[in-house]
Protein backbone atom coordinates (compact mmCIF):
# COMPACT_ATOMS: atom_id res chain seq x y z
CA UNK A 1 0.00 0.00 0.00
CA UNK A 2 1.51 3.34 -1.05
CA UNK A 3 2.43 5.59 1.83
CA UNK A 4 1.35 9.19 1.44
CA UNK A 5 2.07 12.30 3.49
CA UNK A 6 -0.69 14.88 3.30
CA UNK A 7 0.37 18.39 4.31
CA UNK A 8 -2.60 20.78 4.46
CA UNK A 9 -3.55 23.35 7.10
CA UNK A 10 -7.29 23.71 6.35
CA UNK A 11 -8.92 20.96 8.48
CA UNK A 12 -12.01 20.27 6.35
CA UNK A 13 -9.91 20.09 3.22
CA UNK A 14 -7.30 17.88 4.86
CA UNK A 15 -10.07 15.55 6.01
CA UNK A 16 -11.60 15.37 2.52
CA UNK A 17 -8.26 14.42 0.94
CA UNK A 18 -7.69 11.80 3.62
CA UNK A 19 -11.10 10.26 2.94
CA UNK A 20 -10.35 10.06 -0.78
CA UNK A 21 -6.86 8.62 -0.39
CA UNK A 22 -7.88 6.01 2.13
CA UNK A 23 -10.86 4.99 -0.02
CA UNK A 24 -8.40 3.87 -2.72
CA UNK A 25 -6.06 2.04 -0.38
CA UNK A 26 -3.39 4.47 0.45
CA UNK A 27 -1.80 4.73 3.87
CA UNK A 28 -2.13 8.37 4.82
CA UNK A 29 -0.26 10.44 7.39
CA UNK A 30 -1.51 14.02 7.90
CA UNK A 31 0.35 17.14 8.85
CA UNK A 32 -1.17 20.60 9.40
CA UNK A 33 1.97 22.56 8.59
CA UNK A 34 5.60 22.28 7.47
CA UNK A 35 6.96 21.62 10.97
CA UNK A 36 4.66 18.67 11.57
CA UNK A 37 5.50 17.43 8.08
CA UNK A 38 9.24 17.48 8.81
CA UNK A 39 8.59 15.51 12.01
CA UNK A 40 6.71 12.88 10.01
CA UNK A 41 9.54 12.72 7.48
CA UNK A 42 12.11 12.06 10.25
CA UNK A 43 10.44 8.78 11.12
CA UNK A 44 9.00 7.70 7.79
CA UNK A 45 9.81 7.35 4.14
CA UNK A 46 6.88 8.30 1.91
CA UNK A 47 6.11 7.34 -1.67
CA UNK A 48 4.41 10.64 -2.27
CA UNK A 49 3.93 13.97 -0.48
CA UNK A 50 0.95 16.24 -1.19
CA UNK A 51 2.17 19.66 -0.12
CA UNK A 52 0.15 22.80 0.47
CA UNK A 53 2.07 26.08 0.23
CA UNK A 54 0.33 28.58 2.49
CA UNK A 55 0.50 27.22 6.03
CA UNK A 56 1.28 28.70 9.44
CA UNK A 57 4.47 27.95 11.41
CA UNK A 58 6.37 26.61 8.40
CA UNK A 59 5.00 27.00 4.91
CA UNK A 60 5.48 24.77 1.88
CA UNK A 61 8.58 26.57 0.63
CA UNK A 62 10.10 26.37 4.12
CA UNK A 63 9.41 22.65 4.23
CA UNK A 64 11.03 22.05 0.83
CA UNK A 65 14.15 23.92 1.91
CA UNK A 66 14.51 21.74 5.00
CA UNK A 67 13.37 18.43 3.51
CA UNK A 68 16.29 16.04 3.56
CA UNK A 69 17.14 14.77 0.11
CA UNK A 70 19.07 11.56 0.60
CA UNK A 71 19.30 8.10 -0.93
CA UNK A 72 16.16 6.98 0.89
CA UNK A 73 13.99 9.95 -0.04
CA UNK A 74 15.09 10.38 -3.63
CA UNK A 75 12.18 8.21 -4.80
CA UNK A 76 9.61 10.36 -2.98
CA UNK A 77 7.36 12.26 -5.38
CA UNK A 78 6.38 15.70 -4.17
CA UNK A 79 3.24 17.31 -5.57
CA UNK A 80 2.43 20.88 -4.63
CA UNK A 81 -1.32 21.05 -4.10
CA UNK A 82 -2.04 24.74 -3.61
CA UNK A 83 -4.78 27.24 -4.27
CA UNK A 84 -2.25 29.88 -5.22
CA UNK A 85 -2.30 30.97 -8.83
CA UNK A 86 0.75 29.80 -10.75
CA UNK A 87 3.55 32.30 -10.30
CA UNK A 88 6.72 33.06 -8.38
CA UNK A 89 5.95 30.87 -5.33
CA UNK A 90 4.92 27.83 -7.34
CA UNK A 91 7.92 28.19 -9.62
CA UNK A 92 10.16 28.41 -6.58
CA UNK A 93 8.64 25.21 -5.21
CA UNK A 94 9.40 23.41 -8.46
CA UNK A 95 12.98 24.63 -8.30
CA UNK A 96 13.30 23.42 -4.70
CA UNK A 97 12.46 19.84 -5.60
CA UNK A 98 8.70 19.59 -6.09
CA UNK A 99 7.89 17.52 -9.16
CA UNK A 100 4.56 19.03 -10.06
CA UNK A 101 2.21 21.89 -9.19
CA UNK A 102 -1.55 21.41 -9.23
CA UNK A 103 -4.18 23.94 -8.32
CA UNK A 104 -6.57 22.60 -5.69
CA UNK A 105 -9.72 24.18 -7.10
CA UNK A 106 -9.09 22.48 -10.44
CA UNK A 107 -8.83 18.95 -9.05
CA UNK A 108 -11.80 16.77 -8.11
CA UNK A 109 -11.35 13.60 -6.00
CA UNK A 110 -11.56 11.45 -9.12
CA UNK A 111 -8.90 13.55 -10.82
CA UNK A 112 -6.73 13.44 -7.69
CA UNK A 113 -6.83 9.65 -7.70
CA UNK A 114 -5.85 9.58 -11.38
CA UNK A 115 -3.04 12.04 -10.72
CA UNK A 116 -1.66 9.95 -7.89
CA UNK A 117 -1.77 6.82 -9.97
CA UNK A 118 0.34 8.51 -12.66
CA UNK A 119 2.82 9.97 -10.19
CA UNK A 120 3.28 6.78 -8.19
CA UNK A 121 3.91 4.87 -11.41
CA UNK A 122 6.56 7.41 -12.35
CA UNK A 123 8.42 6.91 -9.06
CA UNK B 1 -33.14 108.69 -25.02
CA UNK B 2 -29.95 109.51 -23.02
CA UNK B 3 -26.45 109.92 -24.36
CA UNK B 4 -24.87 111.16 -27.54
CA UNK B 5 -27.24 111.68 -30.46
CA UNK B 6 -27.02 113.07 -33.94
CA UNK B 7 -28.56 116.45 -34.74
CA UNK B 8 -30.13 115.64 -38.08
CA UNK B 9 -30.90 119.31 -38.65
CA UNK B 10 -27.20 120.12 -39.09
CA UNK B 11 -25.75 116.69 -39.88
CA UNK B 12 -26.83 114.59 -42.87
CA UNK B 13 -27.07 110.77 -43.01
CA UNK B 14 -24.51 109.41 -45.51
CA UNK B 15 -26.23 108.55 -48.81
CA UNK B 16 -24.47 107.46 -52.04
CA UNK B 17 -27.13 109.33 -54.04
CA UNK B 18 -26.21 112.66 -52.50
CA UNK B 19 -23.01 114.66 -52.12
CA UNK B 20 -20.36 113.42 -49.65
CA UNK B 21 -20.42 114.64 -46.05
CA UNK B 22 -18.49 117.82 -45.32
CA UNK B 23 -15.69 117.98 -42.74
CA UNK B 24 -17.88 119.07 -39.83
CA UNK B 25 -20.44 116.39 -40.56
CA UNK B 26 -17.68 113.74 -40.62
CA UNK B 27 -16.38 114.92 -37.25
CA UNK B 28 -19.92 114.77 -35.81
CA UNK B 29 -20.21 111.18 -37.01
CA UNK B 30 -16.82 110.21 -35.42
CA UNK B 31 -17.86 111.85 -32.15
CA UNK B 32 -21.09 109.86 -32.21
CA UNK B 33 -19.16 106.66 -32.93
CA UNK B 34 -16.75 107.01 -30.02
CA UNK B 35 -19.16 108.45 -27.49
CA UNK B 36 -21.93 105.90 -28.12
CA UNK B 37 -19.94 102.68 -27.74
CA UNK B 38 -20.81 101.11 -24.38
CA UNK B 39 -18.71 97.95 -24.56
CA UNK B 40 -15.37 99.67 -24.76
CA UNK B 41 -14.03 102.61 -22.78
CA UNK B 42 -12.51 104.87 -25.45
CA UNK B 43 -10.98 108.12 -24.31
CA UNK B 44 -8.04 110.49 -24.77
CA UNK B 45 -5.13 111.28 -22.47
CA UNK B 46 -2.87 114.26 -22.87
CA UNK B 47 0.92 113.82 -22.92
CA UNK B 48 1.08 113.98 -19.13
CA UNK B 49 -1.54 111.28 -18.78
CA UNK B 50 -4.55 113.43 -17.85
CA UNK B 51 -7.97 112.41 -19.17
CA UNK B 52 -9.23 114.79 -21.85
CA UNK B 53 -12.28 112.96 -23.24
CA UNK B 54 -14.79 110.34 -22.11
CA UNK B 55 -17.35 107.97 -23.60
CA UNK B 56 -20.37 105.92 -22.57
CA UNK B 57 -18.27 102.77 -22.12
CA UNK B 58 -15.77 104.57 -19.91
CA UNK B 59 -18.56 105.85 -17.71
CA UNK B 60 -20.08 102.37 -17.54
CA UNK B 61 -16.79 100.67 -16.54
CA UNK B 62 -15.36 103.29 -14.27
CA UNK B 63 -18.44 104.91 -12.82
CA UNK B 64 -17.26 108.51 -13.42
CA UNK B 65 -19.32 111.05 -15.30
CA UNK B 66 -17.37 113.08 -17.88
CA UNK B 67 -17.27 116.25 -15.77
CA UNK B 68 -15.93 114.28 -12.75
CA UNK B 69 -12.94 112.75 -14.53
CA UNK B 70 -11.76 115.08 -17.24
CA UNK B 71 -8.54 116.75 -16.15
CA UNK B 72 -7.69 113.97 -13.65
CA UNK B 73 -4.58 111.76 -14.14
CA UNK B 74 -5.37 108.29 -15.49
CA UNK B 75 -3.45 106.65 -12.60
CA UNK B 76 -6.64 107.10 -10.59
CA UNK B 77 -7.91 103.94 -12.35
CA UNK B 78 -5.05 101.82 -11.04
CA UNK B 79 -4.95 99.87 -7.74
CA UNK B 80 -2.68 101.23 -4.98
CA UNK B 81 -0.16 98.42 -5.55
CA UNK B 82 0.28 99.30 -9.21
CA UNK B 83 0.49 103.01 -8.49
CA UNK B 84 3.30 102.38 -5.98
CA UNK B 85 5.19 100.31 -8.53
CA UNK B 86 4.85 103.16 -11.04
CA UNK B 87 2.85 101.07 -13.49
CA UNK B 88 0.86 103.90 -15.12
CA UNK B 89 4.01 105.90 -15.93
CA UNK B 90 5.77 102.77 -17.12
CA UNK B 91 2.93 102.04 -19.55
CA UNK B 92 3.13 105.53 -21.08
CA UNK B 93 6.91 105.11 -21.38
CA UNK B 94 6.37 101.84 -23.27
CA UNK B 95 3.97 103.59 -25.66
CA UNK B 96 6.53 106.29 -26.28
CA UNK B 97 9.03 103.54 -27.16
CA UNK B 98 6.88 101.17 -29.21
CA UNK B 99 3.86 103.23 -30.24
CA UNK B 100 1.39 101.06 -28.34
CA UNK B 101 0.99 98.74 -25.37
CA UNK B 102 -1.55 96.06 -24.51
CA UNK B 103 -2.04 94.99 -20.93
CA UNK B 104 -4.43 93.03 -18.74
CA UNK B 105 -4.94 93.78 -15.09
CA UNK B 106 -7.17 95.03 -12.33
CA UNK B 107 -8.59 98.55 -12.63
CA UNK B 108 -10.51 100.59 -10.04
CA UNK B 109 -13.96 102.03 -10.35
CA UNK B 110 -15.12 105.29 -8.78
CA UNK B 111 -16.66 103.32 -5.88
CA UNK B 112 -13.36 101.51 -5.16
CA UNK B 113 -14.49 98.17 -6.57
CA UNK B 114 -12.27 96.57 -9.16
CA UNK B 115 -12.72 94.97 -12.56
CA UNK B 116 -10.40 92.93 -14.81
CA UNK B 117 -9.51 95.05 -17.82
CA UNK B 118 -7.86 94.52 -21.17
CA UNK B 119 -6.23 97.85 -22.00
CA UNK B 120 -4.68 99.16 -25.22
CA UNK B 121 -2.88 102.52 -25.13
CA UNK B 122 -1.89 103.99 -28.48
CA UNK B 123 0.33 107.00 -29.10
CA UNK B 124 -1.18 109.88 -31.11
CA UNK B 125 1.17 111.94 -33.33
CA UNK B 126 1.04 115.16 -35.22
CA UNK B 127 2.25 115.66 -38.80
CA UNK B 128 5.79 116.38 -37.57
CA UNK B 129 5.90 113.04 -35.75
CA UNK B 130 5.59 114.57 -32.28
CA UNK B 131 3.60 112.68 -29.63
CA UNK B 132 0.55 114.73 -28.75
CA UNK B 133 -1.47 112.41 -26.56
CA UNK B 134 -2.70 108.88 -26.04
CA UNK B 135 -5.78 106.92 -27.06
CA UNK B 136 -6.94 104.49 -24.36
CA UNK B 137 -9.28 101.61 -25.27
CA UNK B 138 -10.36 99.35 -22.43
CA UNK B 139 -12.48 96.19 -22.29
CA UNK B 140 -14.06 94.84 -19.15
CA UNK B 141 -13.06 91.19 -18.99
CA UNK B 142 -14.18 90.52 -15.44
CA UNK B 143 -16.73 87.94 -16.63
CA UNK B 144 -14.14 86.18 -18.74
CA UNK B 145 -11.61 86.18 -15.91
CA UNK B 146 -14.21 84.83 -13.52
CA UNK B 147 -14.91 82.04 -15.99
CA UNK B 148 -11.21 81.33 -16.50
CA UNK B 149 -10.56 81.19 -12.77
CA UNK B 150 -13.57 78.94 -12.27
CA UNK B 151 -12.28 76.69 -15.04
CA UNK B 152 -8.82 76.50 -13.44
CA UNK B 153 -10.36 75.58 -10.12
CA UNK B 154 -12.64 72.99 -11.71
CA UNK B 155 -9.60 71.52 -13.46
CA UNK B 156 -7.71 71.31 -10.19
CA UNK B 157 -10.63 69.59 -8.51
CA UNK B 158 -10.98 67.18 -11.44
CA UNK B 159 -7.29 66.25 -11.31
CA UNK B 160 -7.58 65.62 -7.59
CA UNK B 161 -10.69 63.49 -8.09
CA UNK B 162 -8.90 61.57 -10.83
CA UNK B 163 -6.05 60.74 -8.43
CA UNK B 164 -8.53 59.64 -5.78
CA UNK B 165 -10.37 57.44 -8.28
CA UNK B 166 -7.13 55.81 -9.38
CA UNK B 167 -6.28 55.08 -5.75
CA UNK B 168 -9.75 53.63 -5.25
CA UNK B 169 -9.40 51.55 -8.39
CA UNK B 170 -6.15 50.06 -7.15
CA UNK B 171 -7.59 49.21 -3.76
CA UNK B 172 -10.60 47.72 -5.55
CA UNK B 173 -8.29 45.35 -7.41
CA UNK B 174 -6.47 44.42 -4.21
CA UNK B 175 -9.77 43.80 -2.46
CA UNK B 176 -11.04 41.62 -5.29
CA UNK B 177 -7.80 39.63 -5.19
CA UNK B 178 -8.02 39.11 -1.45
CA UNK B 179 -11.71 38.24 -1.44
CA UNK B 180 -11.31 35.85 -4.37
CA UNK B 181 -8.45 34.00 -2.69
CA UNK B 182 -10.56 33.66 0.43
CA UNK B 183 -13.51 32.37 -1.57
CA UNK B 184 -11.40 29.71 -3.26
CA UNK B 185 -11.00 27.68 -0.07
CA UNK B 186 -14.64 26.93 0.76
CA UNK B 187 -15.41 26.38 -2.93
CA UNK B 188 -12.58 23.86 -3.08
CA UNK B 189 -13.86 22.09 0.03
CA UNK B 190 -17.36 21.81 -1.43
CA UNK B 191 -15.81 20.42 -4.63
CA UNK B 192 -14.04 17.69 -2.66
CA UNK B 193 -17.05 16.58 -0.64
CA UNK B 194 -19.38 16.58 -3.62
CA UNK B 195 -16.80 14.52 -5.46
CA UNK B 196 -16.54 12.12 -2.54
CA UNK B 197 -20.31 11.62 -2.52
CA UNK B 198 -20.52 11.27 -6.31
CA UNK B 199 -17.77 8.67 -6.31
CA UNK B 200 -19.82 6.60 -3.86
CA UNK B 201 -17.18 6.86 -1.13
CA UNK B 202 -19.86 7.99 1.34
CA UNK B 203 -22.03 5.03 0.41
CA UNK B 204 -24.01 3.82 -2.64
CA UNK B 205 -26.27 6.39 -4.29
CA UNK B 206 -29.49 6.21 -6.25
CA UNK B 207 -29.44 7.73 -9.76
CA UNK B 208 -31.68 10.51 -8.50
CA UNK B 209 -29.22 11.35 -5.75
CA UNK B 210 -26.35 11.41 -8.21
CA UNK B 211 -28.30 13.77 -10.43
CA UNK B 212 -28.93 16.13 -7.52
CA UNK B 213 -25.26 16.10 -6.63
CA UNK B 214 -24.39 16.81 -10.28
CA UNK B 215 -26.44 19.97 -10.19
CA UNK B 216 -24.70 21.18 -7.05
CA UNK B 217 -21.33 20.25 -8.51
CA UNK B 218 -21.97 22.13 -11.75
CA UNK B 219 -22.93 25.25 -9.91
CA UNK B 220 -19.91 25.01 -7.67
CA UNK B 221 -17.68 24.62 -10.73
CA UNK B 222 -19.17 27.77 -12.13
CA UNK B 223 -18.43 29.52 -8.85
CA UNK B 224 -14.82 28.35 -9.00
CA UNK B 225 -14.56 29.53 -12.61
CA UNK B 226 -15.89 32.95 -11.65
CA UNK B 227 -13.42 33.20 -8.78
CA UNK B 228 -10.55 32.32 -11.10
CA UNK B 229 -11.76 34.85 -13.65
CA UNK B 230 -12.06 37.53 -10.95
CA UNK B 231 -8.52 36.91 -9.81
CA UNK B 232 -7.19 37.04 -13.36
CA UNK B 233 -9.07 40.22 -14.12
CA UNK B 234 -8.06 41.92 -10.86
CA UNK B 235 -4.47 41.07 -11.62
CA UNK B 236 -4.53 42.39 -15.15
CA UNK B 237 -6.48 45.52 -14.18
CA UNK B 238 -3.97 46.27 -11.45
CA UNK B 239 -1.27 46.18 -14.12
CA UNK B 240 0.41 43.29 -12.38
CA UNK B 241 0.62 41.02 -15.39
CA UNK B 242 4.08 40.60 -16.86
CA UNK B 243 3.84 38.71 -20.10
CA UNK B 244 6.25 35.81 -20.33
CA UNK B 245 6.89 36.19 -24.05
CA UNK B 246 8.52 33.50 -26.13
CA UNK B 247 8.92 33.22 -29.87
CA UNK B 248 6.24 30.73 -30.84
CA UNK B 249 4.50 29.35 -33.90
CA UNK B 250 1.02 30.60 -33.06
CA UNK B 251 -0.55 28.11 -35.46
CA UNK B 252 0.96 25.23 -33.43
CA UNK B 253 -0.32 26.81 -30.22
CA UNK B 254 -3.82 27.18 -31.63
CA UNK B 255 -3.77 23.61 -32.94
CA UNK B 256 -2.88 22.22 -29.51
CA UNK B 257 -5.66 24.31 -27.92
CA UNK B 258 -8.15 22.88 -30.37
CA UNK B 259 -6.96 19.33 -29.70
CA UNK B 260 -7.75 19.82 -26.03
CA UNK B 261 -11.19 21.17 -26.81
CA UNK B 262 -12.07 18.45 -29.29
CA UNK B 263 -14.05 16.53 -26.64
CA UNK B 264 -16.21 19.52 -25.81
CA UNK B 265 -17.10 20.04 -29.46
CA UNK B 266 -17.78 16.36 -29.97
CA UNK B 267 -20.23 16.41 -27.05
CA UNK B 268 -22.25 18.99 -28.96
CA UNK B 269 -21.77 17.32 -32.30
CA UNK B 270 -20.02 20.40 -33.60
CA UNK B 271 -17.50 20.12 -36.39
CA UNK B 272 -14.15 21.83 -36.18
CA UNK B 273 -12.10 22.85 -39.19
CA UNK B 274 -8.57 24.13 -38.76
CA UNK B 275 -6.46 25.73 -41.45
CA UNK B 276 -3.09 27.31 -41.18
CA UNK B 277 -0.53 29.06 -43.25
CA UNK B 278 2.24 26.73 -44.40
CA UNK B 279 5.14 28.62 -42.96
CA UNK B 280 5.41 29.17 -39.20
CA UNK B 281 3.20 31.96 -37.86
CA UNK B 282 5.85 33.29 -35.52
CA UNK B 283 5.20 35.90 -32.86
CA UNK B 284 6.44 36.75 -29.38
CA UNK B 285 3.65 35.58 -27.11
CA UNK B 286 2.93 34.55 -23.54
CA UNK B 287 2.02 30.95 -24.31
CA UNK B 288 -0.10 30.17 -21.24
CA UNK B 289 -2.12 33.37 -21.50
CA UNK B 290 -2.64 33.27 -25.24
CA UNK B 291 -3.85 29.68 -24.88
CA UNK B 292 -6.39 30.82 -22.31
CA UNK B 293 -7.62 33.59 -24.58
CA UNK B 294 -8.00 31.22 -27.55
CA UNK B 295 -9.72 28.62 -25.36
CA UNK B 296 -12.14 31.26 -24.22
CA UNK B 297 -13.04 32.27 -27.76
CA UNK B 298 -13.45 28.68 -28.94
CA UNK B 299 -15.57 27.91 -25.86
CA UNK B 300 -17.78 30.86 -26.67
CA UNK B 301 -18.07 29.75 -30.27
CA UNK B 302 -19.24 26.34 -29.07
CA UNK B 303 -21.59 27.75 -26.45
CA UNK B 304 -23.35 30.07 -28.85
CA UNK B 305 -23.66 27.60 -31.68
CA UNK B 306 -26.45 25.00 -31.63
CA UNK B 307 -25.62 21.31 -31.66
CA UNK B 308 -24.49 20.15 -35.06
CA UNK B 309 -22.99 23.51 -35.91
CA UNK B 310 -19.63 24.36 -37.45
CA UNK B 311 -16.58 26.14 -36.10
CA UNK B 312 -13.73 27.22 -38.37
CA UNK B 313 -10.38 28.35 -37.09
CA UNK B 314 -7.83 29.91 -39.37
CA UNK B 315 -4.28 31.08 -38.67
CA UNK B 316 -2.40 33.11 -41.21
CA UNK B 317 0.19 35.84 -41.48
CA UNK B 318 -0.17 39.21 -43.11
CA UNK B 319 2.87 41.45 -43.43
CA UNK B 320 3.97 41.82 -39.84
CA UNK B 321 0.94 40.39 -38.10
CA UNK B 322 -0.33 36.96 -37.15
CA UNK B 323 -4.08 36.62 -37.65
CA UNK B 324 -6.23 34.07 -35.87
CA UNK B 325 -9.87 33.93 -36.85
CA UNK B 326 -12.47 31.88 -35.01
CA UNK B 327 -15.74 31.66 -36.89
CA UNK B 328 -18.96 29.91 -35.96
CA UNK B 329 -22.33 29.55 -37.67
CA UNK B 330 -24.23 30.03 -34.43
CA UNK B 331 -26.82 32.47 -33.14
CA UNK B 332 -24.79 35.58 -33.88
CA UNK B 333 -24.67 38.87 -31.97
CA UNK B 334 -27.00 41.84 -32.39
CA UNK B 335 -25.29 44.98 -33.65
CA UNK B 336 -26.50 46.84 -30.57
CA UNK B 337 -24.81 44.27 -28.32
CA UNK B 338 -21.39 44.47 -30.00
CA UNK B 339 -20.07 47.44 -27.97
CA UNK B 340 -20.87 45.62 -24.70
CA UNK B 341 -19.01 42.49 -25.71
CA UNK B 342 -15.62 43.22 -24.18
CA UNK B 343 -16.91 44.86 -21.02
CA UNK B 344 -16.70 43.28 -17.57
CA UNK B 345 -19.59 40.97 -16.69
CA UNK B 346 -21.20 41.61 -20.05
CA UNK B 347 -24.20 39.40 -20.50
CA UNK B 348 -25.86 39.11 -23.83
CA UNK B 349 -29.23 37.47 -24.08
CA UNK B 350 -30.13 35.13 -26.90
CA UNK B 351 -31.70 31.69 -27.22
CA UNK B 352 -28.53 29.90 -26.08
CA UNK B 353 -27.33 32.24 -23.32
CA UNK B 354 -29.49 30.75 -20.58
CA UNK B 355 -27.39 27.60 -20.40
CA UNK B 356 -24.15 29.20 -21.39
CA UNK B 357 -22.83 29.75 -17.88
CA UNK B 358 -19.55 31.56 -17.58
CA UNK B 359 -18.68 34.62 -15.56
CA UNK B 360 -18.92 37.32 -18.21
CA UNK B 361 -15.26 38.14 -17.66
CA UNK B 362 -13.62 35.89 -20.24
CA UNK B 363 -13.81 38.24 -23.21
CA UNK B 364 -12.82 41.23 -21.11
CA UNK B 365 -9.70 39.40 -19.96
CA UNK B 366 -8.89 37.98 -23.40
CA UNK B 367 -9.15 41.45 -24.90
CA UNK B 368 -6.81 42.88 -22.28
CA UNK B 369 -4.26 40.12 -22.80
CA UNK B 370 -4.23 40.59 -26.58
CA UNK B 371 -3.95 44.34 -26.10
CA UNK B 372 -0.96 43.81 -23.79
CA UNK B 373 0.64 41.88 -26.65
CA UNK B 374 0.23 44.95 -28.81
CA UNK B 375 -2.58 43.32 -30.75
CA UNK B 376 -6.35 43.64 -31.00
CA UNK B 377 -9.51 41.55 -31.16
CA UNK B 378 -12.20 42.41 -33.67
CA UNK B 379 -15.63 40.87 -34.10
CA UNK B 380 -18.13 40.69 -36.93
CA UNK B 381 -21.47 39.03 -36.61
CA UNK B 382 -24.88 38.53 -38.12
CA UNK B 383 -27.85 37.40 -36.07
CA UNK B 384 -28.88 33.93 -37.11
CA UNK B 385 -25.81 33.45 -39.31
CA UNK B 386 -22.85 33.39 -36.93
CA UNK B 387 -19.93 35.27 -35.44
CA UNK B 388 -16.28 35.67 -36.34
CA UNK B 389 -13.63 36.83 -33.91
CA UNK B 390 -10.36 38.01 -35.39
CA UNK B 391 -7.21 38.27 -33.28
CA UNK B 392 -4.29 40.24 -34.66
CA UNK B 393 -0.88 39.99 -33.01
CA UNK B 394 2.25 41.78 -34.19
CA UNK B 395 4.92 39.32 -35.35
CA UNK B 396 7.66 41.43 -33.90
CA UNK B 397 7.84 43.32 -30.62
CA UNK B 398 6.82 46.91 -31.23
Amino acid sequence: MPKILLVEDEPLLRESYRIVLEAVSHEVDSAANGLEALRCCRDNIYDLILLDLMMPKLDGIGFLKKFQKNSKTKETRIIVLSNMTAGDKTNQALKLGAHKYVQKSQVSPTQLIKLLRTELAAA
Amino acid sequence: MNGPVLNTQSVRIPDPKHAALNRIEQVEWYKLLVESVQDYAIFLLDTSGKVTSWNKGAQKFNGYKAEEIIGKHFSVFYPEKDKKRGKPEWELAEVRKYGRIEDEGWRLRKDGSRYWANVVITGLYDNSGRLRGYAKVTRDLTERKKNEDALKEANRVLKHQQKELQKLNRSKDEFISLASHQLRTPATIVKQYLGILKAGIGGPLTPEQIELLEKADLSNERQIETINDLLRVAQIDAGKVNLDKQRTDVAELVKSCLDEQADLLRQHNQSLAFNRTEKPALANVDIARLRMAIENLVNNASKYTPDGGKIEVLVKTDNNEVLVSIADNGVGIKESDLPKLFKQFSRIHNELSEHAGGSGLGLYWANKVITLHGGQIGVTSKVGKGTTFLIRIPSRNK
